[in-house]
């Protein structure tokens, strides 16, 4: 074997490798795959681990550790800690927050979201 | 009040228009490599192998269309029907199953015009990934029925009365 086929089978070789990594990892990125929790209808308090301007869609991590997806409607109100209305915009990763949700089949459905810091 | 008919042209149908494409030439190519094994005649032979290209070529093509119109369709969907994560999973698995397809549309370019020498192998390993994708197809178009005849996902439901459809 020449040393021009021999440097274009490890090219090759690169090329399928980064093809399978990469569809790998495409894979495990794709889509919505985090295992999330619906809850009975109820207040809780948890940390915002995920807000998605986008979506419009945040994920809260409840006292009791459960994972709570909520994606925004119309009537959902979002309040700052002393009462005052507030928007989607002012939601922070990480924060604290307490929701109200709404268990509709097997969904939960965001009432209002209060930012506590 | 009366009710309106809702735009046949709404965002979220535009995916039920874009995933039949996929679907018949995602499924089509799959069922061509996997005859082509039984086929001996020659000519047949490389007229599957041929129409399997075509058909990932397409079926390619069209897929991530319909991927793009199905993260639309998402967004709006997902407020509306009683138990998202079936649609979270149809998503996961059309990813899943468009990828393994992009994969092997690559292989099969590297096999024709780039490097004829891997042709052996990457004919196998393409008709593995083939036949695996396929299965992610159908369990997606399942998942898909499920959404639009059990949930009722992208469709409109008539008044009781049908008052709207009067002319």
């Amino acid at each position: 074997m020449c040393n021009f086929e021999k440097l274009k089978m490890k090219k090759m070789k690169k090329l399928i490798l980064g093809l399978v990594l990469g569809s790998t990892f495409l894979l495990t990125s794709c889509g919505e795959n985090k295992n999330t929790d619906v809850v009975e209808s109820g207040t809780y308090q948890g940390v915002a681990e995920g807000v998605e301007p986008g979506e419009k869609e945040i994920y809260v991590r409840t006292s009791d550790d459960k994972l709570v997806e909520l994606y925004f409607t119309d009537e959902t109100t979002v309040m700052t800690s002393d009462g005052q209305t507030s928007s989607f915009d002012a939601l922070k990763e990480n924060g604290k927050v307490e929701i109200t949700v709404e268990k509709i089949g097997n969904k939960n459905v965001p009432i209002s979201v209060r930012i506590l810091e | 009040m009366m009710a309106e008919i809702p735009s046949i042209w709404r965002e979220e149908v535009w995916h039920p228009l874009s995933v039949h494409l996929p679907i018949v030439t995602l499924l089509l190519a799959s069922l061509a490599a996997i005859v082509s094994l039984a086929v001996k005649n020659k000519i047949y032979h490389l007229f599957l192998q041929q129409m399997v290209f075509a058909m990932l070529a397409i079926g390619v093509l069209s897929g991530w269309i319909a991927i793009y119109t199905g993260e639309l369709a998402y967004a709006i969907e997902v407020r509306k029907i009683c138990d998202p994560k079936v649609l979270q999973e149809h998503q996961w698995w059309s990813y899943a199953s468009l990828i393994v397809y992009s994969v092997v549309f690559f292989l099969e370019i590297i096999r024709k015009f780039i490097v004829p020498r891997f042709a052996k192998a990457i004919k196998w390993i393409g008709l593995f990934l083939l036949s695996a994708a396929l299965l992610g197809l159908l369990y997606t178009g399942h998942l898909g029925a499920s959404l639009v005849y059990q949930q009722g996902a992208g469709t409109y439901n008539p008044s009781d009365d049908c008052s709207e459809f009067v002319k």
